[in-house]
């Protein structure tokens, strides 16, 4: 606490002690708002430290492309997660015949929900799955 | 009654699986179905791995929203799994096996067969489980 706040926090106490009952009373509904809405910001997954959910890599890169790269400007964080991003999507594509920017949906059927197929979306067999869960560790 | 294989449980969720409507068409005709903490864990994982969801897996709430949805129905019962039975899993024949093997020993001791993809598993377990063609 800065030097004088103590003795300023003093006197806006002093100030609400004095308000009508009415006013004291609606200050202490405000508080409380904020305090829930702080409370909410201090838990809100979305409102985290963003860095608390990131993988730091170390890559070793040909000198020569390494500078190129710098000085294309493809080294920043922001760059980088573009490049992967768009790569990522090529390669859903070329594996799975999964377009960028699909998402899925959860349909009706049956009397229960679904994941329903994205246009051009290969199979996927029994074999795959088996491997997949095969390999999963328990 | 039958306790769905983890495979054909995500089958039954997941309309690019091949068997997805293979597995749909034998639930229509199934009077009661089962699955158990096992099947249904694997099948929640599966809806979250992006190899398994061609590159687009569920969200973790999503997973589960589909997954209650699934054992509401009225057709569906959740067995227990019951401690490992020597004589079924004691006899396994490797430790992937294993997991197979337990899921026969939670549906015998359910009094009912492992209905399943598997075909290798079918063979193993002619009398405890049924291949869903």
């Amino acid at each position: 606490m800065l030097p004088g706040m103590a003795t300023k926090f003093d006197d806006l106490l002093a100030e609400v002690m004095h308000l009508p009952a009415r006013d004291r009373a609606r200050l202490l509904s405000v508080l409380k708002e904020l305090e829930f809405s702080v409370a909410n910001i201090v838990h809100d997954p979305t409102e985290s430290d963003p860095r608390a959910s990131m993988t730091v890599i170390t890559v070793a890169l040909p000198e020569d492309l390494a500078l190129l790269a710098e000085d294309a400007g493809l080294l920043s964080e922001s760059s980088l997660q573009d490049l992967i991003r768009r790569a990522l999507d090529e390669y859903n594509l070329r594996t799975y015949g999964v377009l960028p920017g699909q998402k899925r949906r959860l349909v009706h059927k049956n009397g229960y929900l679904v994941v329903e197929s994205l246009p051009g979306e290969k199979p996927i067999t029994f074999e795959q799955v088996k491997k997949i869960l095969d390999d999963m560790e328990w | 009654m039958f306790l769905m294989d983890t495979n054909a449980l995500f089958a039954a969720l997941y309309e690019t699986n091949v068997h997805h409507r293979s597995v749909t068409q034998w639930l229509t005709t199934t009077e009661r179905y089962a699955s158990c903490g096992m099947t249904q864990i694997g099948t929640f994982r599966l809806l979250l791995t992006p190899s398994a969801m061609c590159g687009k897996p569920l969200e973790p709430e999503e997973a589960h929203v589909m997954l209650t949805r699934f054992t509401c129905s009225a057709k569906h019962t959740f067995v227990m799994c019951l401690p490992l039975s020597r004589l079924i899993v004691g006899q396994t024949q490797g430790h992937n096996a294993a997991v197979d093997d337990y899921l026969v020993q939670i549906a015998s001791d359910a009094g009912c067969r492992l209905a399943t993809l598997d075909r290798a598993l079918a063979t193993r377990w002619p009398e405890r489980t049924f291949l869903i063609n």
